[in-house]
């Protein structure tokens, strides 16, 4: 895509060399991504909207409750980790080696959000609430778990992108692409948590 | 007997007249809170509706903002010798474009 017969040109990606560039591709090609993964999670909380204004009692009757405290605390975990990646962006644009310790810590608090999910499953499935046992149950699986399968993407990709920088062969575009995913993650959280746990 | 038989045949009306109704009843009966499902609709719909626009649009508007940056810091280069117009016409590329 170029605007101007004079160079040098702008364009929208691929930028070649030399010649500046609106967007990466990864980035352009995660934002894309991105998008439709919002549309997803739309749809599942807006029938989750649905089936909850419609029930005559909510939560269902004899279905545990959420653990909303512990899970506020969990939040906290990913709301730092996203700040985490946030840090490490900024680094590595002064300084490429400085950027290692918030990715580091940025994919372990990932990792205890996602250990902590799993304990939660567990101790949620112990006391009766499955994918069969009532609508909540079925939607907070269903929701709750496709988040957590993002998380679990997301942190491979960090883990990748930690291991590229370790080596010195990240670029900025892949830690933005890693970065653009990983801040969807942690924005799309506290909307599951207002309608589900709240 | 006679009064069994009309017990039988009245059981049997109000089942004719009454069953199918609960049997084709919504999976999702609302209970008597249909202000509140149907407000739960309106709200999605909405949302549904207008989020695919504003997120569209927001994407456009982000594009289009570090455009306008590479823009105004490729004329505010532009005034050194390397990038003048004559360079920067002779530098381009013939083919260009794509």
């Amino acid at each position: 895509m170029t605007t101007r017969a004079t160079s040098p040109q702008i364009r929208l990606i691929a930028a070649e060399h030399g010649e500046p560039k609106v967007i990466s591709n990864g980035v352009l090609g995660m934002l894309l991504f991105v998008l439709t993964e919002i549309m997803l999670f739309a749809g599942m909380i807006s029938v989750f909207n649905i089936v909850r204004a419609s029930a005559a009692v909510w939560p269902p009757p004899g279905q545990p409750r959420l653990p909303v405290e512990e899970t506020a605390i969990n939040t906290l975990a990913l709301f730092a980790s996203g700040l985490c990646v946030y840090l490490a962006q900024r680094r590595f644009a002064v300084s490429r080696p400085s950027a290692r310790t918030p990715l580091a810590l940025a994919i372990v608090l990932a990792s205890i959000f996602v250990v902590f999910q799993g304990y939660e499953w567990v101790s949620m499935i112990a006391q009766g609430l499955t994918l069969t046992s009532s609508a909540l149950g079925s939607f907070f699986y269903l929701i709750v778990g496709m988040h957590a399968l993002h998380v679990v993407a997301a942190l491979a990709m960090m883990i990748q992108t930690w291991r590229r920088h370790a080596r010195g062969w990240l670029h900025p575009s892949q830690l933005a692409t890693t970065a653009v995913f990983w801040y969807f993650v942690v924005g799309a959280w506290p909307i599951i948590y207002w309608r589900v746990y709240l | 007997m006679r009064l069994a038989r009309a017990a039988l045949g009245a059981g049997v009306s109000a089942a004719i007249l009454f069953l199918p109704r609960a049997g084709m009843a919504c999976a999702v009966c609302t209970a008597g809170r249909d202000d509140e499902s149907n407000a739960a609709f309106l709200v999605s719909t909405i949302f549904l509706s207008l989020l695919p626009l504003v997120a569209l649009g927001t994407f456009v508007y982000v594009l289009w903002r570090r455009f306008q940056k590479l823009e105004q810091s490729r004329e505010g280069s532009s005034h050194s010798p390397r990038l003048s117009p004559q360079g920067a016409a002779a530098a381009e590329p013939s083919g260009a474009g794509s």
